[in-house]
């Protein structure tokens, strides 16, 4: 039997997914996954990130429940991906309920394994100072996941009341002139990104995905036994 | 980052969260292990003074660069003081929990609940049983 509930695959708005997503963090009561899409596009920010709203925006502009910098969403450059942990699915013992290493390691570990299943040679990681970007994906830390120098994966993490959930987007290319151009000046900054297309690929987004939860599911199964 | 450490006047609770007694006030922080795990803390969400806060429930939120988590209050109380210097410099809680990284003050409304929260030694024994 499956360790993780995998939910199907949902298109929608970026408020429709947060909710879910924030659903997720308060109720999840077994390993869930899911991955979506957003459509039409979004721009999503970190839960604190500071943002002078701006009237005009021809997308919506909405908040995580987790944290990070803002994260340019759309069907065609970019897709999406969730894991809620229930209370107790990542171990038990005092230092359970505050551990953040363990659950980004193993969704970040399972992102890293099917990206090399799939021919992609990532970089050693790199430290840089954390506000470096209002932009997600124009800036990395020590445990990011890179190629060529672009940031394939952006994973953020919130933890509440015994619950984690770990939800991030997969770049695929650069996105339109006409979208970037908005977050350009919304968020003060060229972009900067080009993602898996930038580092030599292109990758459907399901192989990488079930390759994902193969590896979700050894992960889980490991730490149970432990 | 200061050394590992747990000071012995402080008490603690088991979501890792200390407490100075101060009169009939309390001060709360998060311990050297908690905010070790954490890692670096970038933004403080912190309750407004004159709040409630309740023993064992959420009175703020910290985001460090991992993650975004709740703070726990160890005491029931009404805040009267908040460490605004975390908004400009929330890393304070790294570099001196036990000191500059403080987060709020309460008023304590039940101060019984203090004998329910652990020593320093008997929390280094809560960590060690993992």
């Amino acid at each position: 039997m499956s360790t993780v509930k995998v939910l199907p695959e949902l298109r929608a708005g970026g408020g429709a997914q947060m909710a879910l997503d924030a659903g997720l963090l308060l109720t999840a009561d077994a390993v869930i996954a899911r991955r979506y899409v957003w459509t039409p596009p979004a721009l999503s920010l970190g839960k604190f990130q500071q943002y002078d709203p701006v009237p005009g925006v021809p997308f919506e502009v909405v908040r995580r429940p987790t944290g990070g910098r803002a994260v340019l969403h759309g069907e065609g450059f970019e897709w999406s991906f969730a894991v809620a942990f229930p209370p107790g699915a990542l171990g038990a013992g005092p230092r359970a309920g505050i551990d953040v290493t363990t659950p980004y390691d193993i969704v970040a570990g399972a992102f890293a394994g099917a990206l090399r299943d799939l021919g992609v040679t990532l970089d050693e990681g790199r430290a840089e100072p954390y506000q470096r970007s209002a932009l997600c994906f124009a800036g990395a830390l020590r445990q990011d996941i890179l190629a060529r120098g672009e940031k394939l994966v952006a994973i953020a993490q919130a933890k509440h009341e015994g619950r984690t959930l770990v939800h991030g987007s997969v770049l695929e290319r650069r996105p339109p002139d006409e979208l970037a151009q908005v977050a350009e000046t919304l968020l003060g900054e060229p972009w900067r990104g080009e993602g898996l297309a930038g580092a030599g690929h292109a990758l459907a987004p399901e192989a990488v995905w079930s390759r994902v939860l193969a590896s979700l599911e050894i992960s889980l199964r490991a730490l149970a036994a432990d | 980052m200061a050394d590992e450490s747990y000071p012995q006047d402080l008490r603690y609770s088991k979501e890792h969260d200390w407490v100075r007694v101060d009169g009939e006030d309390a001060v709360f922080g998060i311990t050297w292990f908690a905010q070790d795990a954490l890692g670096e803390i970038v933004y403080a969400d912190l309750p407004d003074v004159g709040a409630a806060v309740t023993a064992e429930s959420p009175y703020g939120e910290l985001e460090s660069v991992k993650a975004v988590t709740d703070v726990f209050a160890p005491l029931t109380g009404e805040v009267v003081e908040v460490n605004d210097a975390l908004q400009d410099e929330p890393q304070r809680v790294n570099d001196d929990c036990y000191g500059e990284g403080w987060i709020i003050r309460i008023r304590m409304t039940a101060p019984g609940q203090l004998s329910e929260l652990l020593d320093a030694d008997a929390y280094k024994a809560f960590l060690d049983e993992a």
